[in-house]
């Protein structure tokens, strides 16, 4: 009878069972370091067959890179230590940096640390070097090939079902979103928060993301519409992001007059809701079979007419933003026509060209401090460990120049990574130092190792996930040393197991020499960045700057676009690190509030861009400018402050600042609107005056918000110092 | 004074003292450290981390100079 067995058993078997055919093969070869061939096969192992070999063509690139890399740096300057170490580091750097992108991560990962394996080899003499970066690319194609063939042979998953799921659960989750806004803000009904609807919607967009490389990986069919794919992710984020905006503005809708201005809000709504049914048939293979209804948005003009200047902003921002999230999902339903190879029913809208109108041709140019920052960590801790290796020699030798920037390579993915990191490592060689002295020498045969490498591989990638289950394979292959004529050196492997524990000790005492890593002072750190770069920004709202400037002015508008786009989302990581044991007074869900303030701030000061750099009449200019001004500056100085000292603003001081102004500047518009005797001010003039000053009473709005969610929070505990 | 080289055996295996020092300063540095931080008493330094490490250095030379064997 057959034992019924789960995925994750099957998985994990398959990951055994190719480690010791790995072993097997190196052993029976000869090759130089039989633990390559299995090492590869432990960290390309996926789930499904489109991850691995996904994961594997990485790999096989990253070594391939490493091995020109590597003997070019070796060749440039074999005789002089100091002068290879300087050439090294721009490129350790570059490397480092590149590994904290979005794009092959794993790539560049395994380009550093193959170099970093390979340069050690060159003292002894070029023809090692040679060997060693050869044996290395050869036993790393060996193990793809011998995973490749165990995946496929062996219980195969393909990512194709997984693609279509969760496709259909990112449908689902946008209606529920939308369903949401709509229940709560135009029926006034009380629903629950939208924020874990969000955090749902986000973390299928991650999955979807990830499941569309696996599977294009694997599926010539899916390779093909991958555009198309790709184009679903961004609108699916952009639906997000529209849904977001409306609900932030809903504040400045509230009120029954207002919101039954715009006449047609529910139909349109149900218009989308069935779009977004019919796209998720389509996605489970069902025929297109419903026409798009157009709706248009329709304002009463009478009731508009009745409304103050900025209920009529706030009207204008609201349409503006409900004709895009109408585009937005004809844009989804046609993506889906098209993977699913139907003639698409609509054209998709370009949401990649909002990101470029942003921040200009230059976006992508400025360098993130962030990965400076890590590239810096990974480039001092080899220059660290190359002066140990060199100037006092400790046990280690020169795995002290290759394993302390590897490991630091590998924590600078994952940012949070405090000492909780040793434990795992510690314990994993401990049981292999065990299995080292007590099992190892009792082994005579393969067949007795093989069964040894088997049981410890299943248990490995059984029941340890993460970092426990990396630590436990690097142990395994590091600490038993395997090879066909086994000797036993305690002493030796005693001091491995020492020089790599002071190596994680060094690599975690390194993580303080530049500002403090505990995630309260990150915290901080950050949100002084996002409102230094608000204040440039606004600062960039001015007459004077609204020229499109010089190539360093565009880059200085790129990186902090990308600074105030990027660090909500890198604050909430960070947020949730902080421990409210050890920071009491500092609730979670009121950082989760006040995070989500951010969020709105980023998205305003998009709308604030766009609305400024629209053509505005001379007579508004001539006559508001001085008002604008002021309120612009007024925004600047708040953001200064908040980037010292978040939380000292008072909610309700700032709401009857911005009332007062409110009043004041509506007056004045009405007053100029009543001097435009002569019609100079056309209809497109006019509605973009009022995107703008909607835009700055909705960014004033979000830094209300702001200010009153800083209240809840012990910002002075938050400050304080302490030992980690 | 005794110029003979002194180890710390265990089971077998041989460790010079100022190892020994260094692991016994970590501990109690590590445990100073938490008490500071149970009283509050760490927000009074400018930067905890560097006292941290002015601490091992000191427990390490007090217990290798005056407690252990030399």
């Amino acid at each position: 009878m057959m034992i019924p067995l789960t995925t994750e058993a099957k998985e994990a078997i398959k990951v055994a069972v190719a480690i010791v055919i790995g072993y097997y093969v190196a052993l029976r070869l000869d090759w130089s370091q039989a633990s390559w061939v299995a090492s590869s096969i432990a960290f390309i192992s996926m789930p499904t067959a489109g991850q691995s070999m996904q994961k594997s063509f990485l790999r096989m690139a990253g070594t391939l890179l490493a091995f020109v890399a590597g003997l070019f740096y070796l060749g440039l300057f074999p005789q002089d230590r100091w002068l290879f170490l300087l050439s090294f580091t721009p490129y350790l750097f570059f490397v480092s940096y590149m590994v904290q992108g979005r794009n092959g991560k794993y790539f560049w990962f395994v380009a550093g640390f193959v170099t970093l394996m390979i340069t050690t080899a060159g003292p002894s003499s070029s023809e090692a070097a040679f060997d060693f970066a050869a044996y290395r690319t050869l036993e790393t194609m060996m193990g793809i090939g011998i995973w490749t063939v165990v995946s496929v042979y062996l219980w195969p998953r393909s990512n194709l079902t997984s693609l279509k799921k969760t496709a259909h659960e990112l449908l689902l989750a946008k209606r529920s979103l939308m369903q949401n806004y709509r229940s709560r803000v135009c029926e006034g009904k009380e629903v629950e928060a939208s924020q874990p609807l969000r955090a749902k919607a986000g973390m299928v967009l991650t999955k979807l993301e990830q499941t569309i490389s696996a599977a294009a990986s694997e599926n010539y069919e899916v390779n093909e519409v991958r555009p198309h794919w790709r184009q679903l992710v961004a609108l699916s984020q952009a639906v997000v992001e529209i849904l977001d905006r409306l609900e932030a503005g809903s504040a400045e809708m509230s009120g029954s007059d207002l919101r039954a201005v715009i006449l047609n809000e529910e139909a349109l709504f149900e218009e989308l809701e069935a779009r977004l049914d019919e796209a998720g048939r389509v996605a489970q293979g069902e025929a297109p079979g419903r026409k798009l209804e157009e709706v248009v948005i329709r304002i009463d003009p009478e009731r508009f007419e009745s409304l103050d200047h900025f209920q009529r902003a706030a009207v204008e921002v609201t349409k503006s933003e409900l004709e895009e999230l109408d585009g937005l999902i004809r844009g989804i339903v046609a993506c889906l026509d098209e993977i699913e190879g139907y003639p698409a029913r609509s054209a998709s809208p370009d949401v990649a060209s909002r990101i470029t109108s942003r921040t200009g041709p230059f976006g992508l140019l400025p360098l993130e401090p962030d990965r400076i920052r890590g590239a810096l960590a990974v480039v001092v801790s080899m220059w660290a460990g190359f002066l140990i290796w060199i100037y006092v020699d400790p046990p280690g030798h020169r795995g002290w120049y290759q394993f302390v920037p590897s490991l630091v390579l590998a924590a600078i993915q994952v940012p949070f990574m405090r000492l909780n990191f040793l434990k795992p490592f510690f314990l994993a060689f401990v049981g292999a130092l065990l299995a080292y002295v007590f099992l190892m020498p009792k082994l005579t045969t393969f067949w007795e190792l093989g069964l040894l490498l088997l049981v410890a591989s299943f248990l490995t990638a059984y029941f340890f996930k993460g970092l426990a289950r990396v630590g436990l394979f690097i142990a395994m292959f590091l600490i038993l040393g395997i090879q066909n004529q086994q000797s036993y050196d305690f002493a030796a492997t005693a001091n491995t197991f020492l020089y790599v524990m002071m190596a994680i000790l060094l690599v975690t005492a390194s993580t303080y020499v530049i500002g403090s890593p505990r995630p309260e002072k990150v915290f901080l750190r950050m949100l002084g960045r996002f409102f230094r770069s608000s204040d440039f920004l606004l600062s960039r709202l001015s007459e004077a700057h609204l020229q499109t400037g010089s190539g360093v002015e565009q880059i200085r508008r790129a990186y902090h676009f990308r600074e105030i786009h990027s660090l909500p989302g890198k604050l909430m990581r960070w947020g949730r690190q902080i421990d409210p044991k050890v920071v009491p007074g500092v609730d979670p869900e009121d950082i989760s509030a006040m995070l989500a303030s951010l969020q709105i701030l980023a998205y305003r000061m998009d709308d604030l861009t766009e609305a400024r750099r629209a053509p505005h009449a001379k007579l508004f200019i001539d006559e508001l400018t001085q008002d604008v001004r002021a309120w612009r500056i007024a925004l600047q100085e708040h953001c200064r402050r908040w980037s010292e000292r978040p939380g000292d603003d008072r909610q309700d001081s700032l709401r009857e600042q911005l009332q007062t102004r409110l009043t004041a500047l509506d007056t004045r518009i009405e007053s100029v609107l009543t001097s435009d005797t002569e019609g100079r001010v056309t209809a497109e003039e006019r509605g973009n005056l009022y995107r703008l000053l909607g835009s700055f009473r909705s960014f004033s709005e979000a830094a209300l918000v702001f200010a009153g969610s800083a209240e809840e929070i012990a910002w002075d505990r938050l400050r304080e110092e302490r030992f980690s | 004074m005794n110029l003979t080289p002194i180890e710390f055996g265990f089971g077998g295996v041989f460790v010079p003292p100022l190892f020994v020092a260094a692991l016994a300063a970590l501990l109690v540095t590590w445990l100073t450290a938490r008490i500071l931080n149970r009283f509050r008493l760490s927000r009074y330094f400018y930067y905890p981390p560097l006292v941290y490490a002015s601490l091992l250095v000191i427990y390490t030379v007090l217990i290798g100079s005056l407690i252990l064997p030399s």
